[in-house]
């Protein structure tokens, strides 16, 4: 551990040169900033790792099975487990998708879902991310630095690689590829996630596209590539929804690619994550997807939620405002960590203002316990000290099989105050081990 | 009563200058479903491009291409017979998403008060007629002051527009009153422009209502295709390459055989 905190500096200047960056919106402009790397590695051992692989296999089925009702049959909102208010409004709800099976029945190939660990030793889920979840590369290219720095770290400690992150992506691309090549779809250098779009690129040996490289004709994918035009069997895309095909979706958007919907609608190309995945990671639906769990694969499941209340039942709604001084509460419509509220820190105005507009619109809110998280101790300066932290796993489903990567981003906050740890609120990361025995 | 419809739609966009790459998607061939059988339709498009047919969500007939060679018009038109039989029609599913707000139909407080302010009547359907007679004593028939991507919100807030304004605004209190309701975009018997109305759910059929004439649909309307609102099914939308200004002419024609 010691010759890893030797090399902290060492390894934050490589990540500058490689060009390992985050961008951020603020006030308006971009800003490109390092995403501050920190070299005490988060550590889980193989045991409890079995226990997370399991939880977030069994998430991840569950929610792709949703999407595949969602945009079906719906019998879950035919049987009122899930009431339909919570779909139908859903600005991640996409009727354009109804009726549309994707290539292998996948909809959420690459999902990135957000644990946090309670001081009672137990894993909650924070959040799922199955529209187009970032961070891998970090973790990623950190790990290979680090192998780098102090090769002996990795000779000695019994290690699971996690390098083989590109296959990973390949090998599910791949079992959805509807004959042609596989492309990653970036908006361009001025996305906050470039960096990692052209990374993930070369690591899993697809071409990376802009919209100018792609066209649709008859109904199927071409990228325009050096040696003439190639179809394309598979779109990893890093690209809202919204913004994807101007003649289905936002009219005004001049990054997608006009008619991608019709090559998909026909089954010709695979699109990666599907469209419509919004409806299932929504922070609403969050509180049915144990029951989703224990509704599609009749199961327990094995990962928790944090404690949540939908103000949207009268009996949550009640208990919410009698206790909102110690509940956070998060409007369903941000992302990000925009829109989180903790009430301990609310004044008494905030908190009445807040209770006016649960009650006026109970549905945009959800409340929860505040979870006391286990601390991760970070290096700042020379001490070392702790701070909140999060994982992000990623789970990636092929049409035969969901895998969960043995890595992961874990995040923290630098502001000692702070539970939001984001990267786009400022926070920083460290590599995750997970160990063999 | 059955009634037998020559029908005639022509658009022509005009660019200043040529353009490329250009995609498109058409919902200009009315789909045949009980109550409306289209007995034969054409479609001829200059340049002549072929096109292929799919369905959207919404079960609507598309036309979908891209003209990549340089072009300074793009001219569409369709034309053919149908018969039109109100008694035919059959109840159908539900489509609940039609219950809640879309992009163009969020209320916004001042519609909300409005419809608040309203004394609606007992039955389905004579509520659905209210509402009819709310959009036209709130709004003015004025060509010009609104554009395709004016919001019933904004519509209300002027006071005017055209039928999409009104159908808009029709579809934002239906579905404040519970209803489902669906947007339609389609030709009316005459000569003109395409026009759009609404239709509701009651007792299980869907069932046309213009709330800018003010009436019940009848034997003279064929519908091209039904959404949320206007974005879910535009008659024509298209992107392409090059700086330039673009015309349209629209032309129809529905009579009677």
């Amino acid at each position: 551990m010691d010759s890893m905190i030797r090399h902290k500096e060492q390894i934050n200047r490589q990540l500058a040169r490689y060009g390992v960056k985050f961008g951020i919106y603020k006030n308006g402009t971009f800003h490109e900033r390092l995403f501050p790397y920190d070299p005490i590695p988060r550590i889980i051992t193989a045991k409890e790792w079995q226990t997370l692989e399991q939880g977030l296999r069994q998430r991840v089925n569950a929610l792709n099975l949703f999407l595949k009702d969602i945009y079906g049959p719906k019998r879950i909102l035919a049987d009122g487990t899930v009431p339909e208010d919570f779909v139908y409004r859903s600005p991640g709800y996409l009727p354009q998708c109804q009726g549309i099976t994707p290539p292998g029945g996948v909809y959420s190939h690459i999902s990135g879902i957000d644990l946090v660990k309670g001081k009672d030793g137990a894993w909650y889920i924070l959040e799922d991310n199955l529209r187009i979840p970032s961070g891998a590369s970090y973790p990623l290219i950190a790990r290979g630095l680090c192998r780098r720095c102090s090769p002996d770290t990795f000779r000695h400690n019994d290690i699971l690689d996690n390098r083989n992150y590109g296959q990973l992506l390949r090998r599910t691309m791949d079992s959805v590829n509807t004959g042609g090549i596989n492309v990653v779809f970036t908006p361009g250098r001025y996305n906050a996630a470039y960096f990692e779009h052209s990374y993930l690129a070369e690591q899993s040996g697809a071409a990376l596209a802009e919209s100018s490289d792609l066209y649709v004709r008859d109904c199927a994918l071409y990228y325009r590539s050096t040696h003439g035009d190639q179809r394309v069997g598979a779109i990893y895309r890093r690209v809202s929804d919204e913004y994807m095909d101007p003649l289905t979706f936002e009219p005004q958007s001049l990054i997608g690619i006009p008619n991608l919907m019709s090559a998909y609608r026909s089954g010709n190309v695979a699109v990666l994550n599907a469209f419509g995945n919004g409806v299932a990671d929504d922070k609403g639906i969050y509180y049915f997807v144990p029951k989703m769990i224990r509704y599609y694969l009749g199961e327990e499941p094995i990962l928790r939620n944090a404690p949540t209340y939908l103000p949207f039942y009268a009996e949550d709604c009640k208990y919410v405002l009698d206790h909102l001084d110690c509940l956070v509460v998060k409007d369903v419509a941000e992302a990000g960590g925009y829109g989180v509220l903790f009430g301990s820190k609310l004044t008494r105005q905030q908190l009445l203002d807040l209770k006016a507009a649960i009650l006026d619109q109970p549905r945009r809110f959800i409340a929860q316990e505040v979870i006391d998280f286990q601390d991760l101790p970070i290096l700042e300066g020379d001490q070392q000290v702790e701070r909140k932290a999060d994982l992000r796993a990623f789970v990636l489903t092929g049409a035969e099989e969901t895998v969960v990567w043995p890595s992961g981003l874990t995040r923290f906050s630098r502001d000692p105050d702070s539970f939001i740890v984001n990267s786009s609120q400022g926070g920083g990361f460290k590599d995750t081990w997970i160990l063999s025995h | 009563m059955s009634r037998r419809l020559n029908f005639f739609y022509d658009i022509r966009l005009e660019f200043d200058a040529p353009v490329v790459e250009h995609a498109f998607v058409l919902r200009c061939v009315p789909p045949s479903f009980p109550g409306q059988e289209i007995l034969d339709a054409t479609l001829e498009l200059d340049p002549h491009t072929p096109y292929t047919r799919q369905r959207d969500s919404f079960g609507n007939l598309m036309q979908i291409g891209r003209l990549s060679q340089p072009h300074d018009h793009f001219h569409y038109t369709v034309s053919g017979t149908a018969r039109v039989d109100l008694s035919l029609r059959r109840p159908e599913a539900d489509l609940p998403v039609c219950r809640y707000p879309s992009a163009y139909t969020v209320p916004s407080r001042d519609i909300q008060n409005y419809f608040h302010s309203l004394s609606l009547p007992q039955t389905p359907a004579e509520r659905a007629w209210a509402l009819s007679e709310a959009v036209g004593s709130r709004m003015r028939y004025t060509p010009g002051v609104t554009g395709p991507s004016t919001t019933a919100a904004q519509a209300f807030a002027a006071g005017e527009g055209v039928c999409q304004d009104y159908a808009h605004l029709y579809l934002t209190l239906a579905r404040l009153a519970g209803f489902s309701a669906r947007y339609v975009n389609g030709l009316p018997e005459g000569e003109g422009a395409s026009h759009a109305w609404c239709e509701i759910w009651l007792d299980g059929v869907w069932t046309g209502i213009d709330p800018t004439r003010g009436k019940w649909t009848d034997e003279g309307y064929i519908r091209f295709g039904t959404g949320r609102d206007f974005g879910d099914c535009p008659i024509e939308r298209g992107t392409f390459l090059g700086r330039t200004a673009q015309r349209q002419t629209v032309f129809m024609r529905v009579c009677q055989q």
